[in-house]
């Protein structure tokens, strides 16, 4: 998972930054301002906006206005110092989805950005299945045929995002998107050897892949 | 205290008016009236009299003893009279239970009191000719002297017989112009009416007012209309203002504790060494400072935005200037920043020490950190038409021109991200100029990008 963190407060930006690296362990890109959130969502697709309501040079209420005006449906999770209801109100009409106030738990930040991806991808419960595959995405732990697999985070990650996206072909390049922020060096082979070690440890008692390479086009979960 | 109402009042002193004219008209008319009716009286007197001396002519006896039968003469009712020959002798009178109206006396007109009534009494001299053919037609002549009076009271009740009428009429006339003046009153009033109507929907959740249209095309309420307005907008602009303050100040707060609550949260979700953990703990720390910064810089911004208690002692501005310099010495030093003083006249005012302390190291703390290593920052002090003045004056990298209006605004930065890394609370400005203020003072500032800025602080000169 991707996701675009929009906080003017350079020290507050990184910890919410390294909290969602760190926990979760998604990509994370940082703006300071409004028109350099805009920016960075022009040029890459994020999973999840993280977004403070005051912000220098054009505010979060104009950059959720922007997003939705543009017709990006990327799930946008409000930072606000004042809480007030109608305001909140006014918010989540113009096109946010979630909202918390300062100073918030950075553990309660982190479940509210987990749920709001699952939610923006159709799934309802933290609970991913695909066939004989298990995915618990609160507790990073994936389960195959009553057998718990230890996958590495990248590992963990790539296949969250496949079963997210069940029987839908996703790119070597979507994946590197989705995976690693602007500080990453990005290397297309990488995806492939994290891509082989996942099959390798999800092969279970049929000795059938998972993973499925569509030559040229990308990955894709197969149904055994 | 007791209300007025200037409707009621108005009316009343119209009525009031009015009653007065009235009155006064009526009284003329009563005067004019009874006067010419007197004189009318004095002149039937003088008529009736004459038709007495031709009854009395009419006897025929030579001497005194004549009687004057009272049907022949004809006289009102309630009139008397008295004749006398010229002996004195009492020759014929009115029939009435008075005395008998005496001969001595004023001769001509004049007036007595008899039996409560006021009469007018005319008294003359006249002559009986008594025709006698005896005498070959040469009438005897005999001296009487003739007395008649008659009552004013007939008099004053014709006059107000003939008043009474044009009283009605003024008092008609009067209540009919009281009704119209109250209405015509209360409409010329109707605008005063709307503008406190106006006046009455302002409250403290609602700083709107509008002059209501009818206040404004009246001159004498367009002054207070206008004043309201205005003043009612500048309300409405200072609570905007301190509301945004609020809502910023909360704002700076809240990410302040924030960040050092996430970098706690960060440092605790796994295990981890004990190098990060020092490093942690070490920018902990730092993101600690900026929260005790913040605070600090609030609570000087309240201090200050008050005007000092008494009056401050007479401060030299350059002594002023040496000090701040001297406490900013090390910090120029790091940034290779040099610091100059230039006193070139003896500048003071009433200010306290730790006010213009705090004014200048401020200012010298915001040059410092836009100045290059290797530049200087000059801290002039002069005296400039009739103020004194210190200037803080840097070689550093200028404020473009669209901030420059903004930068003595609470919690504004013109580079938000940059300059809150280096650690200012976007009130060190704010801060200048309300010291600045509260003095009596004025602030102003010039930037030329790339080539520096200078910040003027002008005092009233002691």
């Amino acid at each position: 998972m991707r996701i675009l963190v929009v906080e003017d407060e350079v020290r507050l930006a990184e910890n919410i930054a390294r909290g969602l690296r760190e926990g979760p362990g998604y990509a994370v890109d940082i703006a300071h301002d409004g028109k350099a959130a805009l920016e960075f969502c022009n040029a890459g697709d994020y999973d999840l906006i993280v977004l403070d309501l005051m912000l220098p040079g054009c505010s979060g209420d104009e950059v959720v206005a922007n997003l939705r005006a543009a017709k990006v449906a990327t799930p946008v999770l409000i930072l606000t110092a004042v809480s007030q209801t109608d305001r909140t109100i006014s918010l989540l009409d113009a096109g946010a989805d979630d909202f918390m106030t300062k100073p918030f738990d950075l553990g309660e930040l982190i479940a509210r950005c987990r749920a709001l991806i699952r939610r923006s991808k159709g799934a309802s419960q933290s609970l991913l299945r695909f066939g004989e595959l298990e995915l618990h995405t609160g507790e990073q732990s994936v389960v195959r045929e009553g057998r718990q697999i230890d996958l590495s985070p990248t590992e963990f990650r790539i296949l969250e995002y496949l079963m997210y996206r069940p029987r839908i072909v996703v790119s070597k390049r979507e994946l590197l998107e989705h995976l690693y922020d602007f500080t990453w060096e990005h290397h297309s082979n990488v995806i492939e050897v994290h891509v082989s070690n996942l099959r390798r440890k999800l092969r279970g008692s049929k000795d059938e892949d998972v993973v499925e390479t569509l030559r040229g086009r990308g990955y894709r979960l197969a149904q055994s | 205290m007791k209300s007025r109402s200037i409707t009621r009042q108005t009316v009343a002193i119209v009525l009031l008016a009015q009653i007065t004219f009235a009155l006064v008209l009526g009284v003329i008319a009563i005067l004019s009236e009874r006067n010419t009716r007197l004189r009318a009286l004095d002149q039937q007197i003088a008529g009736r009299l004459d038709s007495l001396l031709g009854a009395i002519q009419d006897a025929e006896d030579p001497e005194d003893n004549i009687t004057i039968d009272p049907a022949e003469v004809d006289i009102m009712r309630e009139d008397r009279y008295a004749v006398y020959s010229e002996s004195g002798k009492l020759i014929g009178r009115s029939a009435d239970h008075e005395p008998a109206l005496p001969a001595q006396g004023e001769m001509g007109l004049s007036r007595h009191r008899i039996d409560r009534l006021q009469y007018h009494v005319l008294r003359r001299n006249a002559l009986r000719i008594i025709d006698r053919a005896e005498n070959h037609g040469i009438g005897l002549r005999r001296p009487v002297v003739i007395v008649y009076a008659s009552p004013e009271n007939h008099v004053l009740h014709e006059v107000f017989e003939a008043v009474g009428r044009l009283l009605v009429a003024i008092v008609l006339v009067s209540a009919a112009a009281a009704f119209v003046t109250a209405s015509l009153v209360r409409k010329t009033l109707q605008p005063i009416r709307d503008l406190s109507l106006a006046a009455q929907s302002v409250s403290s959740t609602s700083l709107q007012f509008d002059s209501p249209h009818s206040a404004m095309q009246v001159d004498e309420l367009r002054p207070l209309a206008t004043t309201l307005s205005a003043l009612i907008d500048e309300l409405r602009e200072a609570f905007a203002k301190e509301q945004r303050f609020v809502g910023d100040a909360a704002h700076e707060l809240k990410t302040a504790v924030a960040v050092v609550r996430s970098a706690v949260q960060v440092l605790m979700l796994r295990r981890r060494t004990e190098q990060e953990y020092v490093a942690g703990l070490d920018q902990l720390l730092q993101d600690n400072d900026r929260v005790e910064a913040l605070v600090a810089s609030m609570l000087d911004l309240a201090r200050f935005e008050q005007a000092p208690n008494g009056k401050a002692p007479l401060l030299d501005l350059a002594d002023a200037a040496r000090e701040a310099c001297a406490t900013m010495e090390s910090i120029a030093e790091t940034h290779g920043v040099r610091l100059v003083v230039e006193d070139e006249a003896y500048a003071t005012t009433h200010l306290s020490m730790d006010r213009v302390q705090t004014l200048l190291t401020n200012l010298l703390s915001n040059a410092i950190r836009h100045s290059s290593p290797g530049g200087t920052v000059t801290v002039a002090t002069k005296l400039q038409d009739g103020h004194a003045v210190i200037e803080v004056i840097d070689e550093g990298s200028g404020i473009p021109a669209h901030a420059l209006p903004h930068v003595f605004d609470r919690f504004y930065r013109a580079d938000p991200s940059r300059s809150r890394a280096s650690g200012g609370t976007g009130l060190g400005l704010a801060i200048c100029k309300s010291i600045v203020e509260s003095a009596g003072g004025r602030i102003d500032i010039t930037s030329t990008v790339g080539k520096g800025t200078r910040v003027r602080a002008l005092f009233i000169t002691a």
